[in-house]
């Protein structure tokens, strides 16, 4: 039996002139975290939504569990759940009864489904709040709720549909937490977001998409190996004259050099030790700096190199 | 079940909404009710007994006859006073007439002379005038029916019937002292419309708006209930309050209809209540159509255009005999106007068959909102692929 639970094969989606989805394929296995990368409008949640058949596409193939996804396949559906990017409960419910409601739209065995409540609701840490309602809960707990209603069924493959979005930082790190948990327990995730450090952090596997196709795929080392750069080194110098800039570039494995706001960025590609020749060549030159340390690439350098557009939106 | 579950609590969450509505048509109905409530005081006038006090001079078959008609309305005292102290009893509201039967009061009847008895009364008093208009009318009537070939035990009988003043009182003054120019019946069933449009909307339609919002429908529609099954449930749900809503207004208005329970025009009337209640739940599936306009902030809005606009131009709150052409133009689009047609035809007393017409116009509205609602959801389902 393959270990394959999610198969889609050149998929297209065309929003009449706009193609979201151009022949996009990708392949995630049991078990598996795999992180969904791209900028805003990179198709990332029209994937997802075609995953779901909450949208129709054009054309490719999509699989799940080994069985081709319909809108009727409610036994495979049974199977799945979704954490989506807005928060979708009801106000006028309490914590406890939205969670009841989600989970009972797969669970009809009263005794099973009051357990699994309990469950999700100790897993978000709610338990204390389930006589809220939501208007009452902070942002961070309503992000909770959120995951508590999508995975209190214990589904086999959740999706996690940047489910971070204006979440402050503590919350944030508990609603990760609770994910590679989740992951841990044999679930495989889905998880999209234009965080890179999120997905860095929690992915075995990530791919990278933009404008609809798949950009790079591959572990966060495999991505990072893919690019020029495999390390900055950052000085943070005054008064720098731009024309001693190109005496830069001489030095060994370097390929970019820039100069901004009393910051010099030299951008090197293999070798060892640049940051020593670096600060020789300062030194050589009796050049004061205030601080010199090196950088290894990040997963938006990764992409900033491979598509030339930042993968967080300026905030 | 747990959609149609889940339905039910969010309805019941209105509760307050419901409330304040249920208040506004309890309120309207008590009002309603009380102008028909002088009909009351009518009969009560009408029943209104005084005290006379009758000298029996003549202690003859007619005198007594006589008497015992005073008795059956009025506090009859026979004793025969002194002039004055008549006057001082009268003068203090002791009595309200003071009644001699002449002696020969039979006699002069044989010999067909015109019967006569000395009344005393304060003129200035309405009991004063009343009695003796009375007692002339009494007086008049038995020569009246002995004229016509009776016996005197025959038509003293003839006019204490006819002139039973308490039946005539409560026949007449429900059709002519009411300043109603419509029944009790029709004024009160009359503007439940308005409640049931109200009462639905502010209940039933945010429920519907909720479930129709893109989040939660996404929920809905990637989980394990197939779409029929949650529409059903929905549909269900909205029935299951609609119901309600008609049996508890139609019900608490049959508390003030008591003479006409479980009569035909009752149940007819019932049937006109239930055809508007289920043209108003399509209402909602045309209005739910919209909900991506983002109507939900707006939903309070919508229930009061939709439940005054149509009550006005349906003839809900003037009655179609005031409404001008124009009006009554545009009204004829709306259920609300067919449902006050088929009330006042039910009121007159038109059976079923002859309101066929204006149900069906009722039904019709209900067919397009319902054609329309889908056609729109279909159209925005096929744009969002």
């Amino acid at each position: 039996m393959s270990d394959t639970v999610v198969e889609i094969d050149h998929l297209v989606k065309r929003y009449k002139e706009l193609i979201a989805l151009d022949n996009f394929s990708l392949r995630i296995e049991k078990g598996e975290a795999f992180g969904l990368l791209g900028p805003n409008g990179s198709g990332k949640t029209t994937t997802i939504n075609c995953l779901l058949s909450l949208l129709a596409y054009d054309n490719g193939e999509i699989k799940i569990f080994g069985e081709r996804m319909t809108p009727n396949r409610l036994d495979i559906k049974k199977r799945i759940g979704v954490v989506s990017q807005n928060v979708a409960v009801f106000n006028e419910l309490n914590v406890y009864e939205n969670t009841d409601y989600f989970c009972g739209l797969y669970i009809k065995e009263k005794e099973k489904r009051k357990q699994y409540v309990e469950e999700a609701l100790e897993f978000a840490g709610l338990l204390e709040f389930k006589k809220f309602y939501p208007k009452k809960l902070s942002g961070g707990l309503l992000r909770r709720l959120n995951i508590a209603c999508g995975i209190a069924h214990k589904p086999e493959l959740i999706i996690f549909d940047e489910p971070t979005v204006a979440v402050d930082p503590q919350s944030r790190n508990n609603i990760l937490e609770g994910i590679a948990k989740l992951n841990e327990s044999g679930a495989t995730i889905i998880y999209t977001s234009h965080y890179m450090e999120e997905v860095e952090q929690l992915c075995s596997n990530i791919l990278i998409m933009d404008r609809g196709k798949r950009i790079a795929e591959g572990t966060s080392d495999e991505l990072k190996a893919m690019i020029k750069n495999t390390e900055s080194v950052i000085v943070h110098i005054r008064n720098l004259e731009h024309e001693l800039l190109d005496e830069f570039m001489k030095l060994p494995h370097v390929y970019d050099v820039k100069y901004m706001n009393d910051t010099l960025t030299i951008k090197c590609s293999g070798g060892k030790h640049n940051i020593v020749h670096v600060a020789e060549y300062l030194e050589k030159k009796q050049m004061n700096y205030d601080r010199i340390y090196s950088e290894l690439p990040s997963l938006n350098d990764v992409f900033l190199e491979i598509t030339g557009k930042e993968l967080r939106d300026k905030e | 079940m747990q959609v149609f579950k889940a339905f039910c609590k969010l309805a019941w969450s209105y509760k307050i909404a419901i409330c304040i509505y249920f208040g506004i048509c309890a309120f309207m109905t008590f009002m309603v009710a009380s102008q028909y409530s002088d009909t009351k005081k009518e009969e009560k006038y009408g029943n209104e007994s005084y005290h006379i006090t009758v000298a029996d001079e003549d202690k003859s078959a007619l005198s007594k006859a006589f008497i015992g008609f005073l008795k059956k309305q009025h506090t009859v005292e026979e004793t025969a006073y002194e002039p004055e102290l008549v006057k001082d009893l009268l003068y203090y509201q002791e009595m309200s007439a003071y009644i001699t039967i002449p002696k020969g009061f039979e006699e002069k009847h044989r010999d067909s002379e015109p019967l006569k008895v000395e009344s005393l009364s304060d003129k200035g008093q309405a009991a004063g005038v009343f009695i003796n208009m009375q007692l002339s009318s009494y007086l008049e009537g038995v020569a009246r029916m002995e004229k016509t070939g009776l016996s005197l035990e025959e038509a003293i009988k003839e006019t204490e019937e006819t002139n039973d003043f308490s039946k005539f009182v409560k026949l007449e003054g429900k059709e002519n002292t009411s300043s109603n120019t419509h029944s009790k019946f029709y004024s009160l069933l009359l503007f439940l419309p308005y409640a049931v449009m109200t009462i639905i909307l502010s209940t039933v339609l945010p429920v519907i708006l909720i479930f129709s919002q893109k989040d939660i429908k996404d929920r809905t529609d990637i989980s394990a209930v197939s779409n029929v099954t949650k529409n059903i449930a929905l549909v269900a749900g909205g029935a299951l309050v609609s119901f309600i809503v008609f049996l508890a207004l139609f019900a608490f208005t049959s508390l003030f209809l008591t003479d006409d329970l479980f009569t035909g025009k009752w149940l007819l009337a019932a049937l006109n209540l239930f055809i508007f209640t289920i043209v108003t739940t399509t209402l909602l599936i045309l209005i739910s159509a919209f909900s991506f306009l983002g109507i939900q902030k707006a939903k309070d809005v919508i229930t009061n255009i939709i439940g005054l606009g149509f009550s006005f131009l349906g003839g809900i709150f003037v009655p179609l005999s005031i409404l001008g052409d124009g009006v009554k133009a545009v009204g004829k689009f709306l259920p609300t106007y067919w449902y006050a047609v088929s009330l006042e035809q039910i009121d007159k007393g038109v059976r079923f068959s002859g309101l066929l017409k204006n149900f069906s116009m009722e039904l019709l509205f209900g067919v397009v909102c319902l054609a329309l609602g889908i056609a729109i959801s279909s159209a925005r389902k096929n744009a969002m692929s």
